[in-house]
């Protein structure tokens, strides 16, 4: 008992000593840490300013003279005046100009900033210590645009931060070289380097050669893969109208429902010969998920043989189905072939998705 | 007997170092993870902005007798800027004159009612579309509660994302975009996602958005500010980066549709219907897909109008504590089980002993320190300790919340951020140890299988718009 009184007396003190001294100290540190962050931030705001106050003139006179020689000639010595914590801050003021400027002034400045040795100096920010710069850097070399920054992007996909390689995946995207494809083909189809749709937006941004990466990735083991890959291939329509026919395959045959729904999509986007005949077959699927994208796609086809199916879908069980089937065949009214077909079905239905979709259509409207 | 109850104190006395330990932990990890977000840098935040395949939303809100500010909030919802939008307001048998002075605003024109809906609710009425607003859907239906309401939105809503906000919350236009940025990220692990709630009280209002805030100068509303930075903002960043937020706020959430009625919608046998989706969610997603993310959106932002008296607030706390032990009682086996990830090993075990049981431990610490000074037996470091380590946490705690309000957000002025200092510097006063007796009370009717009622808390004072200021005429 005189153990235990000894612990009731002396554990509680000592214990309380060290947590309030813990705890004196968190506080401490706590409000050290929120004044200094307060002071960064109110010296981040004049450095903006200073930044602003500086460049901003720059780039007025260079939208009224249009001369990228004169706007490299004052870039280089107002660089050159900069220190390590304004650069970030005119990185990023140039990032949202770019953003901006239209396609010649882009090129333009780019032409000014690449001359001013920004390209060089961002080049250098992807290997800075601390991570959120080297991000920084790449999404500035992504907006600047010199192709010579792929090689060094590209060394970025394998950083150890994951936001430097979304990053670097999406300056790549922003760049648009091909040079990038088989990097982040291989990206895509590996899902390690960034998140499966950060990858397709770079690839489908490149477009051209990147209906390759797609097409590999249709037939990948990762459903995940598979499904982003059918949506990137309905995003770069015009590059993979020869894909179609692999859609309509995959729509017929996949054994998972997610990929055959996205199939659907894709092939709604695409268009094509061979889709509507797969898509109306679709309409049938078990899954439901499938026969509402099928149905919503078959209203993107001039073909008055989709009427027929989509008054039937009019009547599914899913309420969604039915519908995307009345939308449908709305859309169908309005198109030059499939018109007087579709307005017939639609006058002799009396299922109340199509009086639905009508209401709508007319509120709409 | 003294003997048996200095142990039971020491006991009380290592719960506390436990828990002052377990939410430093925590603390610290929300600190890091906000300098991340600071930088613009997080994980779920592409910086060029959206991806191109943005999924499609709907809006679901539950209005029961809200015709103060029905009208309000939805003109508020569709001012959003995301662009794939519906917004469904689903009238819930409201007594009051809620769905005529939304047939007033928006001109509402019916719809066929047929069709088979997904979820089972009580009978809808009417289902109705406005004519200025095509957008906006109202349903009609026979009073069944929140959970039943939401279930009614969802049964019509036609988005792959639905979100659910209360009618009287107030959601900033780029709230929604914010949040479904982790499912355009990660739509493949991405199956839910919180967004950041605050308190209203104090701050100025012009167009149901909130363009000022601030801090009121009443003790029950602005320990609210305070109590919900903390909630929010302290800790769920931390649950949320070790895959463990086990609630997403009812005030303001987004859900894939298809997992909703997967599940079968919202439960109608709990009191906390949004906790217990989302512990619904880890239970049955985890163990079958280890991925499966349920995230906190900080910046995507829903304020909402918070009790501004002691009775609407003890209603809520009551209602609220006895949400949390149904939903515990209903998930109890993903207790310290690793099949269910961080929500299973550390977040239900921290929500069953911090949560749950602390309002019990803290009631009968002070009783014991009450006998023992009764019987003359106290031990005055004891008790020193036990208060000083409760505030001492408490403190610690509010200091955090406020930095990281500070590195992240910048919301509130100067001012207010000493008027949140002053507060929760007096909080473990009063209002925490009120808090732990309603908890008490709460925990006491659960076990005699008693339920508290929804209550009555005034609403719309706080939060409804205020008029413009009257122009003086020119006069010269």
């Amino acid at each position: 008992m005189s153990a235990l009184r000894l612990l009731v007396i002396v554990a509680p003190l000592r214990l309380t000593v060290w947590i309030l001294a813990v705890a004196a100290a968190a506080i401490i540190i706590l409000i050290a840490i929120g004044v200094s962050r307060h002071l960064e931030s109110v010296r981040a705001d004049r450095r903006r300013e200073q930044v602003r106050a500086e460049f901003g003139p720059l780039f007025s006179r260079f939208l009224q003279t249009r001369d990228p020689v004169r706007l490299a000639d004052e870039l280089r010595p107002a660089f050159r005046r900069m220190d390590a914590a304004h650069r970030p801050v005119a990185a990023v003021l140039i990032t949202d100009m770019m953003s901006q400027a239209s396609p010649s002034q882009k090129k333009q400045i780019r032409d000014a900033l690449e001359e001013a040795g920004l390209v060089d100096l961002g080049h250098r920010g992807t290997r800075r210590r601390s991570p959120w710069r080297r991000a920084l850097a790449c999404e500035m070399l992504g907006k600047i645009g010199a192709a010579r920054s792929v090689p060094v992007l590209l060394d970025r996909l394998g950083d150890r931060r994951p936001e430097v390689r979304m990053g670097a995946v999406q300056a790549l995207g922003d760049l648009g070289s091909e040079e990038a494809v088989p990097a982040l083909s291989h990206a895509f189809v590996e899902r390690r380097v960034a998140p499966t749709d950060v990858v397709n937006d770079a690839l489908r941004r490149i477009g051209g050669e990147a209906v390759t990466a797609f097409e590999r990735g249709v037939v990948s083991p990762d459903p995940i893969v598979r499904i982003s890959s059918c949506f990137g291939l309905s995003a770069i329509a015009e590059a993979a109208s020869a894909c179609v026919s692999r859609l309509a395959v995959v729509l017929d045959t996949d054994s998972d429902d997610r990929v055959r729904t996205a199939a659907a999509s894709a092939l709604g986007i695409l268009g094509g010969d061979d889709a509507p005949a797969a898509l109306r077959r679709a309409s049938t699927d078990p899954d439901v998920h499938v026969r509402r994208s099928s149905v919503k796609a078959l209203g993107s086809f001039d073909d008055p043989t989709n009427g027929q199916t989509l008054d039937r879908c009019t009547e599914d069980d899913d309420r969604e189905t039915a519908i995307r089937a009345a939308e449908a065949l709305l859309a169908l009214a309005r198109r030059p072939r499939a018109a007087p077909e579709a307005r017939a079905l639609l006058e002799s239905s009396s299922a109340w998705a199509v009086e639905y979709a009508q209401t709508v259509a007319a509120v709409s409207a | 007997m003294i003997p048996v109850l200095q142990t039971i104190s020491i006991g009380i006395f290592v719960f506390f170092v436990i828990y002052a330990v377990a939410t430093l932990t925590l603390l610290a990890m929300s600190v890091r993870e906000i300098s991340w977000y600071s930088r613009g840098q997080g994980p779920n935040r592409p910086r060029h902005g959206l991806l191109a395949r943005r999924p499609s939303v709907s809006l679901v809100t539950p209005a029961y007798n809200e015709e103060t500010l029905i009208v309000q909030s939805a003109k508020a919802f569709l001012a959003s800027d995301y662009d794939r939008l519906e917004v469904i307001v689903v009238d819930d048998g409201s007594k009051d004159e809620t769905f005529a002075k939304l047939e007033q605003a928006f001109d509402l024109v019916s719809l066929p009612l047929r069709g088979r809906t997904v979820l089972p609710t009580a009978p809808i009425r009417s289902i109705h579309i406005s004519r200025t607003e095509p957008r906006l859907r109202v349903v009609r239906k026979d009073n069944g509660g929140r959970s039943d309401a939401i279930n009614a939105g969802i049964s019509i809503a036609r988005g792959e994302l639905v979100v659910i906000v209360d009618a009287d919350s107030l959601l900033e236009p780029e709230a929604i975009t914010r949040a479904v940025v982790p499912f355009e990220v990660h739509p493949d692990q991405c199956m839910a996602v919180g967004g950041g709630i605050r308190v209203a009280n104090g701050s100025k209002i012009v167009g149901g958005q909130v363009v000022t805030p601030g801090v009121g100068m009443r003790g029950v509303g602005a320990t609210q500010v305070l109590e919900y930075l903390r909630g929010f903002y302290a800790t769920r960043i931390a649950w949320s980066e070790m895959n463990g937020l086990l609630i997403i706020s009812g005030a303001f959430g987004v859900f894939r549709r298809e997992l909703l009625v997967a599940l079968g919608g919202f439960s109608k046998a709990t009191l906390g219907e949004d906790m217990e989706m989302t512990m619904r969610i880890h239970h049955f997603m985890r163990p079958q897909m280890k991925d499966a993310h349920v995230v906190f959106a900080p910046d995507a932002v829903c304020w909402t109008e918070a009790p501004g008296t002691m009775g609407g607030l003890r209603n809520q706390r009551v209602r609220w504590h006895t949400g949390l032990l149904d939903n515990l009682r209903m998930h109890w086996r993903m207790t310290g089980r690793p099949r269910f990830g961080a929500a299973g090993t550390f977040a239900m075990p921290y929500l069953v002993l911090f949560e749950a049981t602390e309002p019990l431990v803290e009631v009968l610490g002070f009783a014991i320190v009450i006998t023992l000074v009764i019987l003359n037996a106290v031990n005055w470091t004891y008790v020193l300790a036990f208060f000083l380590i409760a505030a001492v946490t408490g403190e610690v705690l509010s200091a955090t919340a406020l930095l990281i309000e500070e590195i992240g957000f910048r919301r509130y002025k100067a001012m207010d951020l000493a008027r949140l200092t002053a507060w929760g510097m007096l909080e473990s006063i009063w209002f925490r140890p009120t808090l732990a007796w309603w908890r008490l009370k709460a925990t006491g009717l659960t076990l005699m299988g008693r339920r508290p009622g929804w209550g009555v808390i005034p609403r719309g004072e706080a939060i409804l718009e205020q008029p413009a200021q009257v122009v003086p005429p020119l006069t010269r």
